[in-house]
């Protein structure tokens, strides 16, 4: 996974528009954001480059959006939301609206889930209204030492 | 007015109209002659260079060529390896624009074709350079339009599309054939 985050970053879709001063990007229809094994669908993106290079935030909006990242033991990572945060800098997605979050074994759902994609683990989840459901069916078991490319 | 002086006047005006068709026939050819002159430029320029102003007295934008040809009756100039300054607002860099090509017409639209390059020479620059075979600028409201491939180079993306349109003043930007754009190091 963490190799991902050395590649560029490909966004794909039939429409672009932008806005220079604020720098900001909207991309619609069957958009779809690629960094290595990571991939993002949806139908609308907005790209925020204010904080400039490197510290660019993608927020996917779709019914749902749709993230996959392959986890460092080889298991592909699922989420899905009506919207996904993918912040580059700080490599943390964050899911909010019928959010769920499929990994190995275990799936996560809720109004709203943190998901540092780096260390793969949970970082909160919950809802906005206080009182929302949140199900957490079986606990990701410890993460094993990432097996070293020969 | 004799008598004799009316009448005369009478015969020649009867003259006249009755071989108004003789006259009318000899313009014919003089207009193919004319038609022939507006496929020649007016005057021409090598390695001409024009400022222009607008009403405030701010320079607008400028243009070097090798090669410029004016047709007044066309009503428009042809520059060879146009080199272009377009001044769109005082606190920012111009942007040079070269291209093989470039025409400009009287309502102030230039159109530039084959290798157009547009630079913008500030470097937190909304994009860095553009690259594309035909643009149209509107020299008025600073806008730009193309139908043909286009690479834009902004800090950190590079975007890949058909055709764009872009407001040098707002910097909005529009693809409505986006290939693809990258953010990273990859451009």
């Amino acid at each position: 996974i963490n190799q991902d985050f050395n590649e560029p970053i490909r966004v794909a879709s039939k429409f672009q528009s932008g806005d220079g001063i604020n720098k900001v990007s909207i991309f619609r229809e069957d958009v779809k954001i690629t960094q290595g094994s990571l991939s993002i669908e949806a139908s609308e993106v907005e790209v925020n480059a204010e904080q400039g290079k490197g510290r660019e935030i993608f927020i996917a909006r779709g019914n749902p959006a749709e993230y996959q990242q392959t986890m460092a033991d080889g298991s592909r990572i699922r989420a899905l939301a009506n919207h996904i945060e993918y912040q580059v800098e700080k490599r943390t997605l964050t899911l909010s609206g019928n959010a769920e979050l499929h990994q190995n074994s275990s799936s996560v759902s809720g109004d709203k889930i943190e998901f540092n994609m780096e260390k793969e683990q949970l970082v909160a989840q919950g809802s906005d209204d206080g009182d929302g459901r949140v199900e957490t069916i079986f606990q990701p078991e410890p993460k094993k030492k990432p097996v070293q490319e020969k | 007015m004799s008598r004799l002086t009316l009448s005369i006047l009478l015969l020649f005006l009867l003259i006249l109209a009755t071989n108004y068709n003789w006259w009318q026939d000899s313009e014919q050819p003089q207009v193919n002659k004319q038609r022939e002159d507006v496929w020649q430029p007016n005057y021409q320029a090598r390695n001409m260079q024009t400022n222009l102003f607008n009403e405030e007295g701010v320079l607008t934008h400028s243009i070097h060529a090798a090669v410029m040809e004016h047709y007044e009756a066309l009503g428009f100039t042809l520059f060879q390896q146009p080199q272009y300054s377009v001044f769109v607002q005082a606190d920012e860099p111009p942007w040079e624009i070269t291209a093989q090509e470039g025409t400009l017409y009287e309502d102030n639209r230039i159109q530039l074709e084959t290798n157009v390059e547009i630079r913008s020479l500030s470097e937190d620059g909304v994009w860095q350079t553009i690259n594309t075979s035909f643009i149209e600028i509107d020299l008025n409201n600073k806008t730009m339009h193309s139908d043909q491939p286009v690479t834009i180079l902004g800090v950190n993306y590079t975007i890949r599309g058909n055709g764009f349109s872009a407001d040098m003043n707002s910097k909005q930007f529009e693809l409505l054939d986006h290939v693809e754009t990258i953010y990273g190091k990859d451009n």
